[in-house]
């Protein structure tokens, strides 16, 4: 008898003891990303979570840096999730993923807690590329566009202005070429190599004209006249006005990036990551690098909308310890910290604002209107399959295998097959 | 006559050179790679020996990333994998060759279509049965995959050297009362110890170069092997040439000396227990 | 008084004993030597494959989950027969096969006929005539881009300073060229995997038959094909299927070096694979492509097989 009582007060006690443990049982978040640009910037991931580990005592951050391209992250979240992986809470998308990974289920909606209010506090632009179906699923960390880069130096030599067209572009590239009678120098890089980035360069010469792959309706309408003005927009440049050289199409972004750094070209359309590296040290080009939005064309000035987002994987079992930790990340401490420390382009439209991020990069502001007007890809849960017809085509008409029209009649004919139109 | 021979001997040597030029002249334009700045890098015209030598792509390697972990992690998995899929192999490969049993040619059939079946193909059901097994993360979840796939490889050269081996230095050991099983260990195996480095070679590169199996089961930084630790260095856009080339340069090291290493301690510890006469 | 039994062993210890004694037969030997491997094919090998082969044979589209995952027989496989990106995919692999298995061959073998003549610094030529395919093609195919890049590439410099070759040939840019860019790429690497085998081969063949050869006048080339070839059969019957076999795979070279341009041109039918697999998330498609090309390879072996098995 006495025996029982006290095994029992006994277990009493120790459930006591433990049940506070239970009550405070640390809840770990999983964080999968990309380290885009070496140790500083897992260095800075690092120190946020660490942050917000500590302003948040009961949950620990398990940051995951995966190496690699986005292609192999993307990879990795499919076999990730294919298997249903709850391992991961929270991980970073591009900006073209939303698409295909609500269609296939991968990511929580977060509505209930990403409200409109707080919405507003963001680039408008990079909240409509994370909102699919009107229910939306990512929030904006950094964003990117495609943008011009010019050599400020050359331009005022030849007393050129910043080009606003597409004609004043090939016209000022060529006159300076000329007169600097350099053979290294070439007029104006794009990237041609059969990745993304081309397709990206294609949309923006295209939307400037009018044109699109899709129209309101989601109907494709590709050859009606506008995508072959593009094309061949494209192909002139390295054939008719010779302002791009043809080994073009060998050339994947970085390639272009480091040409240009090497003081090799007048003009480059690349993304926003490059100007961070222009005025690194050693660079051959510093501070001679200016920032202006893309040519126009017949309907104004484009861009191709980029960028990273933070997600919550719909298989988590935190969800909304995940969503906390989103919000802090991509909120303004976060954005400040990262704008200040890493050469990424907020998403925070107040950190724009900030004399410490105006100080270190002065340049923020020409890129955030940019940023403003970028245009995203189409949003179709069939965006790779529609991005891989576009690459594969165009590069074989830059590569002189097919013709141009032969290159826009097979886009136009496998996308509308794609699409069941 | 004697002419004709230097002649010839000068020839081959001036072949041997061409060979070792041939083989090693990309990774000796790495080596320099390693050595220049970025803006040298992509300077036009080419330059070859680097102009302004620096070693801070070799700094880069070891503070980007835990470089000689992952040295580490590769030589565990590697070693281990080769040595069990050798052995396993080659009592498999003993069977092959000389017995005869039922189901041979479906299970050489087998193993051809595991030889041939793309990884990506299987990576999504691997994954998830190394994850049910508890072993993503861990040296073993890396080592069995790394063993099962190279077994056909192996099995395949092994037999085809098994099979050269003559029958009656078996039938002799065998008269003299050794058992099957014996005479794989004494006999046979000395006499295949070409084969047997050879698989093991292969085995073992192929092991080390592997990418998409280890990116997949391994997420953590310890147990990440040096091939997919390199492609760390990689940005969402940059290439960084010059860390690469100092990391790759850095990398090969080892396996050279693995290569040589095991070359002589294969050969020798077999021929150790070779049966004389 | 009941009569004492006497217990027979069961058959499992009849076979453990006479195991331990060496009286198997060859059936139950080879079941014992083959067990090892077979459980390791069985658990990581068999269960993925055989989900694979299932999966072929059902609609599995993961960008599209609504659909589930149906059953739909052969229709993948119909759908493969009538795809005729499937299709120029299997012409660039069957010719990157070609040209690159014969171009590794042959170099293979003049390697492996060069080390094997060598007396001191075996080892190391040997070592260093590896050394290639130790890179990994991943990284192999970024350093050939490099190298053929026709503005900073080495390979134009060296054809330009040599007179060879005036301005920038635009190598990844041309599918001639490319293709040709990727097949230099391949055999550096693989060469010496092929001579490796073909090496080890030729040490098995005794010193005594060269010498014979050489005393009944034959001249280098009559030794070569009527003693070195015929005695080399099964080495080059294993190096040639194995490099057949890692052909009609390759993925991470072609991929770094071109990504499958320019346009398609060296889109690998593994490349074609990954990108339904990976990028278009049509599992069940990528599946079914897969068998084809795992057909495709057991064709191969076999007419290698037939071809060159030495009548036992």
């Amino acid at each position: 008898m006495k025996a029982r009582i006290l095994a029992t007060a006994a277990l009493l006690a120790m459930a006591v003891t433990v049940m506070p443990a239970f009550a405070q049982a640390p809840v770990t978040i999983t964080w999968s990303t990309l380290a885009t640009g070496g140790p500083q910037v897992s260095d800075v991931y690092r120190a946020l979570a660490q942050q917000y580990e500590r302003q948040n005592p009961g949950v620990r951050v398990n940051l995951q840096i995966q190496p690699g391209t986005s292609g192999e992250q993307y990879n990795r979240y499919v076999t990730l999730f294919a298997a249903k992986d709850t391992s991961v809470d929270v991980i970073s998308i591009d900006v073209i993923w939303p698409a295909p990974m609500v269609a296939a289920g991968w990511l929580a909606p977060l509505d209930q807690w990403f409200t409109r209010e707080k919405r507003d506090a963001y680039l408008p632009g990079a909240i409509r590329a994370n909102t699919i179906g009107g229910k939306i699923y990512g929030v904006p960390w950094y964003t990117d566009a495609g943008m011009l880069y010019y050599r400020r130096d050359l331009l005022e030599k030849h007393t050129a202005r910043v080009p606003t067209t597409w004609d004043e572009l090939i016209q000022t590239a060529q006159r300076i070429v000329q007169a600097e009678n350099n053979p290294q120098l070439g007029g104006f890089l794009f990237q041609g190599a059969r990745i993304e980035a081309l397709a990206n360069f294609f949309f923006e010469v295209l939307w400037s004209n009018g044109g699109d792959i899709l129209d309101g309706g989601g109907k494709v309408i590709l050859d009606n006249g506008k995508g072959l003005e593009a094309l061949n927009f494209m192909l002139d440049l390295v054939r008719r006005h010779r302002v791009t050289p043809p080994g073009v199409t060998t050339l994947p972004t970085d390639d272009t990036r480091a040409a240009f750094q090497d003081g090799r070209f007048v003009f480059l359309r690349n993304w926003t990551y490059a100007m961070g590296l222009f005025q690194s040290e050693g660079s051959r080009v510093q501070g001679r690098v200016g920032i202006a939005p893309l040519p126009r064309g017949s309907a104004g000035s484009a861009s191709t909308l980029g960028g990273w987002q933070l997600a919550v994987s719909n298989f988590s079992r935190n969800k909304e310890a995940a969503w906390r930790f989103v919000e802090f990340m991509t909120g303004p401490v976060a954005q400040k910290s990262m704008a200040t420390q890493l050469s990424t382009v907020p998403t925070w439209k107040a950190t724009f604002e900030d004399p410490v991020v105006k100080q270190k990069a002065p340049y923020y502001p020409d890129m955030l209107k940019v940023a403003l007007n970028a245009r995203p890809r189409p949003q179709i849960s069939d965006y790779p399959r529609l991005s891989s017809i576009v690459q594969t085509n165009l590069h074989a008409a830059l590569t002189n295998q097919i013709s141009a029209e032969e290159a826009i009649n097979r886009m136009t004919r496998e996308i509308r097959s794609l699409l069941n139109q | 006559m004697a002419g004709r021979g230097r002649v010839l001997r000068a020839g081959h040597w001036v072949l041997i050179g061409l060979v070792v030029v041939w083989s090693l002249a990309p990774y000796v334009w790495t080596l320099f790679t390693s050595f220049k700045t970025e803006r040298e890098l992509y300077q036009f015209p080419v330059t070859y020996w680097p102009h302004h030598p620096t070693v801070v792509n070799y700094v880069q390697v070891f503070t980007q990333n835990p470089f000689g972990r992952f040295l580490l992690n590769s030589a565990i998995v590697t070693i281990a994998s080769t040595v069990l899929c050798l052995f396993i192999a080659s009592l498999a490969a003993y069977a092959f060759a000389r017995l005869r049993f039922r189901g041979r040619e479906i299970l050489l059939v087998g193993l051809l279509i595991v030889a041939m079946i793309p990884l990506i193909t299987v990576i999504v059901p691997l994954y998830i049965l190394v994850r049910n097994l508890g072993l993503l993360n861990s040296y073993l979840g890396l080592i069995a995959p790394y063993i099962t796939y190279s077994l056909p490889v192996a099995i395949f050269i092994l037999t085809a050297f098994f099979r050269e081996i003559p029958h009656e230095l078996e039938e002799a050991a065998l008269i003299d009362g050794c058992t099957r099983v014996n005479t794989l260990w004494r006999i046979i195996a000395p006499l295949a110890a070409p084969g047997l480095i050879t698989a093991g070679i292969i085995v073992f590169v192929y092991t080390w170069n592997e990418f998409l199996v280890a990116l997949t089961l391994t997420s953590t930084t310890d147990v990440r092997t040096i091939t997919v630790g390199i492609a760390l260095y990689r940005g969402e856009f940059t290439f960084p040439w010059g860390v690469i080339s100092a990391a790759v340069t850095l990398a090969t090291i080892p396996i050279m000396a693995l290569i040589l290493l095991g070359q002589r301690l294969v050969i020798r510890g077999l021929t150790a227990g070779a049966v004389k006469g | 008084m009941a009569a004492p039994t006497i217990a027979r062993p069961s058959a499992g210890t009849q076979t453990v004993r006479r195991w331990v004694s060496g009286q198997l037969t060859e059936s139950e030997l080879a079941a014992l030597l083959i067990l090892p491997c077979f459980a390791f094919l069985a658990i990581f090998a068999i269960y993925p494959i055989v989900n694979a082969f299932w999966t072929a044979l059902h609609t599995l589209r993961l960008d599209q989950p609504h659909l589930g995952m149906p059953f739909v027989g052969l229709r993948n496989f119909a759908k493969a027969l009538g795809d005729a990106d499937a299709w120029h995919a299997i012409r660039v692999t069957l010719s990157y096969t070609a040209v690159t298995v014969a171009a590794q061959f042959v170099l293979g073998l003049a390697i492996a006929l060069i080390i094997n003549r060598m007396e001191r610094g075996k080892n190391f030529v040997r070592a260093a005539a590896l050394l290639p395919w130790t890179m990994a093609p991943v990284l192999a195919g970024q350093m050939w881009r490099w190298l053929f890049n026709d503005q900073a590439g080495v390979v134009n410099d060296l054809l330009n300073r040599l007179g060879l070759a005036d301005g920038q040939i635009i190598w990844l840019g041309v599918p001639g060229l490319a293709f040709f860019a990727i097949t230099v790429a391949a055999t550096w690497g693989a060469a010496s995997y092929m001579a490796l085998i073909l090496l080890a081969g030729l040490t098995g063949i005794p010193d005594e038959l060269y010498e014979a050869a050489s005393l009944d006048g034959a001249s280098p080339v009559r030794t070569f094909l009527a003693v070195t070839l015929p005695l080399l059969r099964n080495a080059i019957m294993v190096s040639l299927v194995l490099r057949t076999l890692g052909a009609l795979q390759a993925l991470d070279l072609p991929f770094a070096m071109t990504g499958g341009g320019p346009g398609n041109a060296t889109e690998t039918f593994a490349l074609y694979i990954y990108k339904n697999t990976f990028q278009f998330l049509d599992f069940g498609y990528g599946a079914a492509l897969s068998v084809i090309l795992v057909v495709i390879a057991l064709t191969f072996a076999g007419t290698y097989y037939r071809v060159l098995t030495p009548r036992d």
